[in-house]
């Protein structure tokens, strides 16, 4: 991968391999983003490294919704106490392919990440007063155990892949 | 590729201001003309065979003497209250073509100039341009402000002339280098804020320089900064392109004498709007409102005193 599509600001040091929590901007019922940026403020993680946006986005008019502009941005945030990166990012249009690896190379040569986690919204059959339920994907049998054993249920779909399935 | 600096000078909480071509040339006459009078200083440039086409060509005697670019250079100027860079750049557009700079050049331009404005300390940065208005060319020019997060954006109504570009239009974009550096400084968790200076919609696309918005950009600039300068060679520049702005729509309403019937009627209403138009008087600002508070309070006090006018 070229060095030009990252911008590191800072060195990690986890006390053990780390897991990546993923969540793109871009989700049904803005899921994933409340997700993490909870995640990101509660556990106060530290900014440290980019995606830089050339490559998999158009850089032509930068839009301004309510004054604030509005810039595609991909960036990893760390809090190396508790062993975690977390991935925040707007969904690529362009490039799935390479912004996808720019990724798992952030994760797995500069921060040797064990696993990662994508998190989702998807939609379902279900009234909106009852609990809601968390369905897993995994890409290996032994993942799926793992998360089987945390009381997660697994899903069955077939249809046009998303982002994160992609990714997985 | 990159940046060179010819000196690598000590900046205390320095701010990055940006200025280049674009309607009216708005930002980069306000933005260049605060650099000559602060006399800021020269230190590095952006070299800038990777991202513009030459500008002109020396041959002398049969043999090529010099091959020019346009300037893309870093200034700057110590002040009390944070020292100051400023870049100037002499061109924007990196594509034939185009008219303003787009894509992975951009992109790849931006960043250099925030690296030299994160290596001295830089945490926030001002771009600068133009806003396309309803307004008429006798009035004021307002400045709409955009930034990269709402508090900048409160900061900024605190000064005077000043309008959030919302209160304009809904949403917008902003074209060219100075919304794409905004949006990489947002990306470092850097504080970015766009001034642009209001040009009425009938010249957006016209060849002239519009003073007026670029005054009302540096009235900002040197109120954000606490910086005491003469603005009214401004004013004689603004007349002169007011005159001349005037005198071309006279011409286009002269020459529809001879025009078919139905442009005359479609033209006419809005050249005699253009031409005709008086403004009216300008509404009092916050900081104007204080100050005759003051002298409202004054007088009372005075009158109190001496038991001649007091109510």
């Amino acid at each position: 991968m070229v060095k030009e599509v990252f911008r590191h600001f800072g060195e990690v040091k986890f006390q053990n391999p780390p897991s990546v929590i993923i969540g793109w901007k871009e989700d049904v019922g803005n899921l994933a983003p409340g997700v993490i940026d909870y995640l990101n403020k509660k556990l106060r993680s530290r900014y440290f490294c980019q995606i830089t946006p050339g490559s998999f986005f158009p850089i032509e008019g930068v839009p301004v919704r309510e004054n604030v502009i509005d810039f595609p941005e991909s960036k990893f945030f760390a809090i190396e106490e508790k062993d975690l990166v977390i991935f925040k990012s707007n969904s690529p249009s362009r490039n799935w392919w390479k912004f996808l690896n720019a990724l798992l190379d952030v994760a797995q040569h500069y921060c040797r990440v064990k696993e990662l986690y994508t998190v989702n919204g998807i939609p379902s059959p279900t009234p909106h007063t009852q609990t809601r339920r968390v369905l897993t994907v995994a890409n290996h049998p032994k993942f799926k155990k793992e998360i089987r054993d945390f009381g997660l249920l697994g899903m069955e779909f077939q249809g046009e892949p998303a982002l994160s399935s992609f990714l997985l | 590729m990159g940046v060179k600096l010819y000196r690598e000078p000590k900046l205390k909480n320095p701010v990055l201001i940006c200025a280049w071509p674009g309607i009216g040339n708005i930002g980069i006459i306000a933005v260049d003309t605060l650099r000559g009078m602060l006399r800021a200083q020269g230190f590095g440039e952006i070299e800038s065979w990777e991202f513009f086409y030459p500008q002109e060509i020396l041959i002398k005697d049969g043999e090529l003497k010099d091959l020019k670019f346009p300037g893309n250079r870093f200034y700057f100027r110590h002040h009390a209250e944070g020292d100051l860079i400023f870049f100037i750049g002499e061109e924007q557009s990196l594509e034939f073509g185009k008219r303003y700079a787009s894509g992975k050049k951009a992109e790849e331009i931006a960043n250099l100039i925030l690296d030299v404005a994160e290596k001295f300390g830089c945490k926030r940065v001002y771009t600068s341009g133009a806003a396309a208005a309803s307004i008429h060319h006798k009035e004021r020019s307002r400045v709409a402000i955009a930034a990269t997060e709402e508090e900048l954006v409160k900061e900024m109504g605190r000064y005077g002339n000043v309008i959030p570009i919302s209160e304009r239009e809904g949403s917008s974009t902003l074209v060219g280098l100075s919304g794409i550096l905004l949006g990489l400084a947002k990306n470092r968790d850097l504080e970015g804020i766009c001034l642009m200076g209001e040009i009425p919609y009938y010249l957006a696309g016209s060849p002239f320089s519009y003073p007026k918005a670029s005054k009302s950009i540096l009235e900002l600039l040197t109120e954000i900064f606490g910086l005491s300068i003469d603005l009214s060679q401004f004013d004689e520049m603004a007349r002169r392109v007011e005159k001349e702005i005037t005198g071309l729509f006279q011409q286009l309403q002269n020459s529809l004498k001879e025009a078919p019937p139905q442009i005359k009627e479609g033209l006419s209403k809005f050249l005699d709007y253009v031409i005709n138009y008086q403004p009216a008087p300008e509404s009092i600002t916050e900081k104007d409102r204080e100050e005759i508070m003051k002298h409202i309070e004054e007088f009372f006090k005075k009158g109190g005193k001496d038991g001649k006018g007091s109510f």
